[in-house]
């Protein structure tokens, strides 16, 4: 109020003064004035002015006379109170009565003031005033207030914020219309219900609990998120504020709510965004990474981390992560400088490329590096794996010397060549294409008709180009060219180009040629079965050891087979079925009959090419004509076979069926026979026939059994008279032939007859028979007249050897007899022996039968009896030592052998005092016998412990001992071992021991060791000598065990 | 006729020819023992009996001389019959020496054997009765005691009593003594029967 007061008095009061009399308005002025009211006064008399007065001007108060001229004061204060009704209004008049005055206050005027006590103005104006400015001071507070209260309602009403207030029962007190409207509803449709209703039905529990909070803290501001629901029933997401007040008749909640449904929205979106791109980055091979001012890895994402050992980890320092790759170092720093780049680094064995890009603050500064690091390992992989990859693919083709290429047909000339393309023609791999002109050129002139009948043919038939052709380099070099061309369709069918590939098969013609060659002179051929095609290769040796003319190109598995021996193509093809399944590898002999009829032997040997799976494609062989090296190696066996036989047969009886059977199943000849020579009735006999066992010819067996040939009948007879060997192609067209018709009944065709020949002499015959014709053979006849005389020779030799062992045995026997001399002295003791028992014996009979004790005189007549036998068995035994017997082996057990000669010798050994001990192989579970003549050997040994006998008695002391061992040192062989503890025997005499003639002995002859040498070797036997380490000789003998000793003494 | 008092031994390693020979020897009643060889017959326990051995010459091991050699350095004194079936002269001469009874060559006369037996058997005899009689005068020495065979010794030399007390550093009296003992243990009638058992008991008369 002061300060009003004060504000009163510094501004001049404004008083609009309605008075028709001037004088009266400057008295009152006068009286304000000189009561320190300081005022400005406009008088005004008319309506118009009053009301002008107060539309244009303010005024702190009116004044006015109750009756105008032309105006009344009434109208005035009517008008006033319209226009400005806060402003005082006085009435200051003289000419008023009380209802007047009355009328006036009822009406609304400030006061009255009568102009004859005007005195009274200066209170009523300071009264009006003060009044005035409290009115005026309430008007303003109500007005501010109203003003207030409008504008809330304004913000509440027209607030785009939903504004809700509820009670604590959840009941709508008041809503904003924005916030019925937001959600669909008029205000009153909301206000008295339950506010849950705008709720999304599953958040209702979360706002009544929500409300139940902001009721326990009263004052205290909430905020929540939380769904909606319109009245049409779609959603929108709300914040809301929410307080609880307390008032007087309870607590209230308000609550402020903004739609967020567009923030959720994008929030949503941008979480969607964010996982997607995390999504991204997670999945993608880079790293994404940002770095602040101190080298400190704020972020670090992305599926690149994975490949990487070691990671950078947000929080980590690049100093130290990258502590040992300066280059990453460097990197940062160079970012940090300011520049935007991207680099290659490498980490783990990885390549990133990374992109480094600076991070700047609002004044420019760089504050950190943003980057993303791209893992690039594999795209560089594959970059190196294609290079090499291409560079491979040059390296092969210049290897291979293949060119690949494409050549479009529209404008015929190539438009791709690949390099070696280029070499291969002699162009400039520099250079643009060849024209087509430069390419016919080179393409030589004999074959350009070809190649473009075949390039026409190929677009005509749109099928693949194959072809050789010769082309000639500028330089003259001819060069062999294989070309495939394969077609390239468009979408119509049509041949668009042609892409393949020309190779340089120059080498390899000329290793063809030179493979040709090689075949032709090895007999080699090959051949290449298909077996997808079925097609059959032959190269030109294969057609020539068939037999098949070249030209015959169609060759069929059957054709092929139709020219194989029958008896070979089971095996054959069993063979070849075996190498197909994957078993044996194709190895095979067998017989090709050419066409012609001739019989060729063959080697093949072939090999399976087949696929990943397994599955054969291709087989690759080579076939070999072994027929020569065949018939070779047979007539080779033969001679080797007949030579074997004839080494260990003992007579020709032995050897000749196996000749013949070794002959014919060799060559493949059916029937053998061998026809000797009797010279006393000078024809030919048959003394030996063979066949093979699949063959029957009774007939004709029987029949040369029975004939007798004179020389030059017959076939042997033929042979004889000439000497040579004789070849017949085939029997039954030979009428020379006497035999002819049983050999036409029994199928024999060829034959061949040879002599035995021994000198000039004609021994015996051997003829053939097969069942096949046959051309005659040079070579075999040969052969066969070198075997004719081998026999010869055996035969002859066999005879000296009868002759040389008749002597040999009389030798034997003549020395056997000295030795018996020798013995006579022991004999004499040996039979001396029981001949004293028998004596003693008979006496003793005699006084028993005296004394007649019968039993006794009866078991001594019956000693006298065994003892007159063992006096027979001696003289048997020298008897039969001392025969002169043809030599006989047997089987002996050499043990027993011994014992018996021990026997003979047992007198000379006790007589010369000699102390006999024997170790013999009896303990062996089994004594292996040998065949030998028991004779023969008896006198080895005899002559042996004859010797050591001798040899001990030379000893005058020590021991004098012998010993005899036998025993199997190796297998198949025993062996005798004398030994003696004599003199010995000087190491240069060893070997001159088994010398004829020669001796130690002075009534010796010499012949003793010699002879038993020739006994033991006779039977396959060694005998030595060899000195003791202590005293005396030990003498050994082997005897062959087993049953295929056979000895030329038999 | 069977002489159980007598035994005759056989070696012979032919089995036959020792049949032989046992059956002859007992055809006269004798008993007989047989071995195959001179060890065997060693090792063999032979009764205390009068007895002869028929020995061949020739024998596996040790021969029949060798065995002979080794009975005399044994003091095994059976009279010895050789036989043999190669006669020879140094072997027989060498066999007589060394005490041979006979020396028969095979094939022998039965009686010729059954005579060299006996004779070999009488021979024994005499030989054990003779060593029977040593073996007691033997016996009767041993009974003496080293003063009275001191005594003896000196008797037999000749010695006086008086000499011998001298010799012996004692009395006559004593000797007297051990001389009369001497007699009496030795049963002898006379000093020259005592000097008779001293000399065929060894012992040197002392002078």
């Amino acid at each position: 109020v002061k300060t009003e007061r004060a504000n009163v008095i510094k501004a001049p009061l404004q008083i609009l003064h309605l008075e028709d009399n001037a004088r009266d308005a400057e008295l009152i002025q006068e009286i304000l004035q000189a009561d320190g009211i300081v005022c400005h006064i406009r008088r005004v008399e008319t309506q118009a002015d009053f009301l002008t007065s107060l539309e244009q001007s303010r005024f702190d108060l009116i004044l006015a006379d109750f009756s105008l001229p032309s105006f009344d004061g009434l109208s005035a204060l009517e008008l006033a109170l319209k226009k400005c009704p806060n402003i005082p209004f006085i009435f200051v008049s003289a000419t008023l009565g009380e209802e007047v005055a009355v009328e006036a206050l009822k009406r609304g005027a400030t006061d009255y003031v009568l102009k004859d006590r005007l005195s009274r103005i200066v209170p009523s104006v300071q009264r009006a005033l003060r009044e005035a400015e409290e009115t005026n001071q309430r008007k303003r507070a109500e007005g501010a207030l109203r003003q207030s209260e409008e504008q809330w309602r304004d913000v509440f009403e027209h607030n785009p914020t939903m504004y809700f207030i509820v009670d604590p029962a959840g009941m709508v007190l008041s809503v904003n219309p924005f916030g019925a409207e937001q959600l669909g509803y008029w205000v009153d449709e909301l206000v008295g219900d339950t506010v849950l209703k705008v709720f999304y039905e599953t958040d209702r529990e979360a706002a009544k609990r929500n409300v139940a909070l902001c009721l326990e803290q009263p004052g205290r501001s909430m905020s929540w998120e939380l769904r909606k629901i319109r009245k049409n029933g779609t959603m929108l997401w709300v914040r809301e504020t929410a307080r609880a007040v307390l008032r007087a008749n309870g607590p209230i909640v308000l609550v402020a709510c903004e739609d967020i449904t567009e923030r959720k929205r994008t929030e949503e979106e941008l979480a969607k965004t964010e996982q997607r791109l995390r999504a991204v980055i997670a999945n993608t091979p880079i790293i994404l990474f940002a770095l602040d001012r101190s080298g400190m890895f704020t972020l670090s994402e992305g599926r690149g981390l994975d490949d990487l050992g070691l990671k950078p980890a947000v929080g980590q320092s690049v100093f130290d992560t990258y502590r040992d790759a300066p280059h990453v170092i460097s990197n940062y720093r160079r970012a940090m400088a300011g520049e935007s780049f991207a680099a290659l680094v490498e980490a783990d064995g990885l390549v990133f490329e990374t992109h480094y890009i600076p991070v700047l603050d609002e004044a420019g500064e760089v504050i950190g590096v943003n980057g993303v690091a791209i893992n690039i390992t594999e795209r560089k992989r594959a970059e190196e794996a294609l290079r090499r990859s291409e560079h491979y693919f040059a390296e092969a083709q210049r290897l291979s010397h293949t060119g690949s290429w494409a050549w479009d047909l529209a404008s015929g000339k190539g438009h791709y060549w690949s390099e070696e393309m280029y070499r291969i023609l002699g162009f400039n791999p520099q250079e643009v294409l060849p024209s087509r002109e430069n390419f016919w050129q080179l393409v030589h002139p004999e074959d350009r008709e070809g190649v473009y009948e075949r390039i026409q043919k190929a677009i005509r038939e749109k099928a693949e180009y194959v072809g050789d052709h010769r082309i000639v380099l500028p330089d003259g070099t001819l060069k062999y060219i294989h070309t495939r061309g394969h077609p390239v369709f468009n979408a119509a069918g049509e041949v668009t180009e042609f892409i393949g590939t020309s190779v340089d098969v120059t080498e390899r013609r000329e290793t063809e040629r030179k493979l040709e060659e090689a075949q032709r002179l090895t007999h080699v051929g090959y051949w290449d079965r298909d077996l997808d095609m079925d097609l059959i290769t032959w190269s030109d040796e294969t057609y020539r050891i068939y037999g098949v003319p070249t030209e015959e190109r169609v060759l069929t598995l059957y054709r092929i087979q139709e020219l194989i021996h029958a008896e070979d193509r089971p095996m054959m093809l069993e063979a070849a079925s075996a190498a197909l399944r994957g078993g044996q590898r194709y190895d095979v002999e067998y017989r090709v009959i050419r066409p012609n009829g001739e019989v060729r032997i063959v080697h093949s040997q072939a090999d399976v090419t087949r696929d990943e799976s397994g599955r054969p494609r291709r087989v690759f062989g080579t076939v070999q004509d072994i027929t020569e090296r065949k018939r070779a190696e047979r007539r080779l066996l033969v001679q080797h076979t007949v030579t074997q036989i004839l080494a260990e047969a003992a007579t020709i009886e032995e050897a000749t069926p196996k000749i013949l059977q070794a002959i014919g199943e060799c060559l493949r000849w059916d029937v053998g026979a061998l026809w000797r020579v009797d010279r006393e009735a000078a024809v030919m006999r048959c003394v030996e026939v063979w066949h093979r066992e699949s063959v029957q010819v009774p007939e004709f067996e029987s029949v040369c059994r029975q004939t007798a040939f004179l020389p030059g009948v017959g076939m042997p007879g033929k042979v004889w008279a000439s000497s040579k060997a004789r070849y017949i192609s085939d029997l039954v067209r030979e009428a020379n032939f006497e035999r002819t018709p049983i050999a036409a009944r029994e199928r024999l065709r060829a034959a061949f007859g040879f002599p035995v020949l021994l000198g000039g002499e004609v021994l015996g015959v051997i003829e053939f028979f097969s069942h096949e014709i046959g051309e005659p053979d040079q070579d075999l006849l040969e052969m066969l007249a070198t075997i004719g005389s081998q026999i010869g020779q055996f035969i002859e030799r066999k005879r000296a050897e009868q002759a040389f062992l008749g002597a040999q045995a009389e030798l034997a026997h003549v020395t056997r007899v000295a030795t018996l001399g020798e013995l006579t002295a022991s004999i004499a003791h040996e039979i001396n022996q029981p001949l004293g028992a028998i004596v003693n014996n008979a006496s003793a009979c005699l006084r028993w039968l005296a004394a007649e004790n019968l039993e006794e005189a009866r078991s001594s007549a019956a000693l006298v009896i065994e003892d007159g036998y063992r006096t027979g068995e001696i003289i048997r035994r020298i008897r039969s030592f001392a025969k002169k017997a043809p030599p006989q082996k047997d089987w002996i057990d050499i043990n027993q052998t011994i014992r018996e000669v021990i026997a003979l010798a047992r007198s000379e050994m006790q007589r010369h005092n000699v102390e006999l001990d024997t170790k013999l192989s009896e303990d062996m579970h089994y004594v292996p016998l040998i065949f030998a003549d028991r004779i023969q050997l008896q006198q080895v040994i005899l002559n042996l412990i004859m010797n050591a006998v001798e040899s001990v008695r030379e000893v005058s002391d020590g021991p004098r001992q012998l010993l005899i061992r036998t025993g199997i040192e190796t297998p198949g062989e025993i062996v005798v071992a004398v030994r003696d503890s004599g003199v010995g025997l000087a190491p240069e005499n060893l070997d001159q021991l088994f010398t004829p003639f020669y001796t130690t002995k002075p009534q010796g002859m010499g012949m003793g060791l010699a002879i038993c040498r020739s006994i033991v070797e006779a039977h396959a036997g060694r005998l030595w000598a060899t000195a003791n380490h202590d005293r005396g000789a030990t003498f050994h003998f082997t005897l062959p065990t087993g049953s295929d000793t056979t000895s030329r003494l038999a | 006729m069977t002489d159980i008092d007598a035994m005759v031994f056989v070696i012979d390693d032919d089995a036959p020819t020792r049949e032989s020979l046992k059956n002859l020897t007992r055809s006269i009643g004798l008993r007989v023992e047989a071995f195959s060889s001179a060890q065997e017959f060693l090792r063999s326990k032979r009764p205390d009996l009068a007895a002869c051995l028929v020995l061949d010459v020739r024998l596996k091991g040790l021969s029949g001389l060798d065995l002979q050699k080794r009975m005399a350095e044994a003091g095994i004194d059976i009279p010895i019959i050789f036989i043999t079936g190669h006669g020879d002269i140094p072997m027989t001469v060498q066999a007589m020496k060394a005490g041979a009874v006979e020396f028969l060559t095979k094939p022998f006369r039965d009686q010729d054997l059954l005579d060299a037996v006996h004779q070999a058997l009488e021979r024994d005899r005499k030989a054990r009765d003779q060593r029977a009689k040593n073996e007691e005068l033997h016996t009767r020495y041993d009974s003496l005691t080293p003063r009275e065979r001191e005594v003896m010794a000196l008797v037999v030399g000749g010695l006086l009593n008086k000499q011998i007390a001298g010799e012996l550093g004692t009395s006559e009296t004593t000797v007297k003594i051990h001389r009369h003992q001497v007699m009496e243990k030795m049963d002898a009638g006379s000093l020259a029967e005592l000097v008779r058992m001293a000399d065929k008991l060894g012992i040197s008369g002392r002078k």
